[in-house]
């Protein structure tokens, strides 16, 4: 694979073109890696690719190996791992709430502490979520319990 | 199981298991010790436990309330129960230790089995320890629920001020 980068000062925009002779999983998987670093998610969801907002979904979870996002009420598969996603998304105020899942804190609605530590999560959309007690950390920071 | 799985059960490990079964072996031990410090030497007529009597608690008994305090800890760490409705947890867990206290009374003999009075005894003092500690429970989890509830409403009137003085701009 050649990668060309042409600096030009009049551009405006960076823009970044892939040329192919057919898509791939790993070209597939290497725009999707872009668009994180847009604050955008890409997801197929019945052979159709979306692109949204990181801040419209709610939550992210690997089942099988395969990596999903929820909004609202949709479900899409990525190509991105979770700790990919993880490190991209840190900074939209997503944290991980679990070894196969990462929550959108400004979707949640609601937090009820557990008697075993843990946190159970209400998003605004009703789903409920639970938060390991060894990532529980995460929330209290962000809230600001010491 | 990978480097990271292991990593993250050995965080529950010392995270979770072994701090709750330090507590309550060290509530336990005070409970024992305040008990025998108020009845001294007619506490060896009670049970087992205060062999010593006023003299103090004898190594066995530290190390029955100890394994009595890892079996306990361990219902805590039951799998099954980790995603129940509270209020089934809270039934399978008050069973289970109230199970694990009778077999261990009854393997050291901390209280003589065939006598009702003991048993009356037993369960009054286990019982209203069982409703306090559930009760304390109930009320710290009440408490923190209000104190997530006031700090994440303050978090997110913070991130629509944000928003809205980075619209103006």
């Amino acid at each position: 694979m050649k990668i060309l980068i042409e600096v030009d000062t009049q551009v405006q925009e960076t823009q970044i073109s892939i040329l192919c002779n057919h898509m791939d999983q790993d070209i597939e998987k290497m725009i999707a890696m872009l668009r994180v670093m847009d604050l955008k998610l890409t997801g197929s969801k019945e052979n159709q690719t979306y692109i949204l907002d990181a801040g419209k979904i709610y939550y992210i979870d690997t089942v099988d190996k395969k990596t999903f996002f929820y909004t609202e009420d949709e479900v899409y598969e990525t190509p991105l791992k979770l700790y990919e996603l993880e490190e991209q998304l840190s900074c939209r105020d997503f944290f991980r709430a679990g070894k196969s899942c990462i929550i959108n804190f400004n979707q949640i609605k609601s937090l009820c502490p557990d008697i075993d530590g843990r946190i159970l999560v209400t998003m605004n959309n009703e789903e409920k979520l639970m938060v390991s007690r060894q990532y529980v950390s995460a929330i209290k920071n962000k809230l600001g319990v010491k | 199981m990978t480097e990271k799985q292991n990593e993250e059960n050995n965080e529950i490990f010392v995270g979770g298991y072994i701090p709750r079964c330090l507590v309550t072996y060290g509530v336990t031990i005070l409970a024992v010790m305040i008990t025998g410090r108020l009845f001294g030497e007619e506490a060896k007529n009670f049970s087992t436990m205060y062999q010593l009597g006023s003299q103090g608690l004898a190594y066995s008994t530290l190390l029955q309330l100890f394994a009595s305090s890892a079996a306990m800890s361990l219902v805590f760490e039951l799998k099954f129960i980790k995603n129940m409705m509270f209020l089934w947890r809270a039934a399978i867990i008050i069973t289970s230790i109230t199970a694990i206290v009778i077999l261990f009374a009854w393997m050291f003999a901390w209280f003589p089995m065939n006598d009702p009075y003991a048993w009356i005894g037993f369960l009054v003092s286990y019982g209203s320890c069982a409703l306090l500690s559930t009760a304390s429970v109930l009320i710290s989890v009440k408490w923190k629920k209000k104190k997530y509830e006031k700090l994440l409403k303050a978090y997110k009137e913070d991130k629509n001020n944000e928003k809205k003085a980075g619209n103006k701009q």
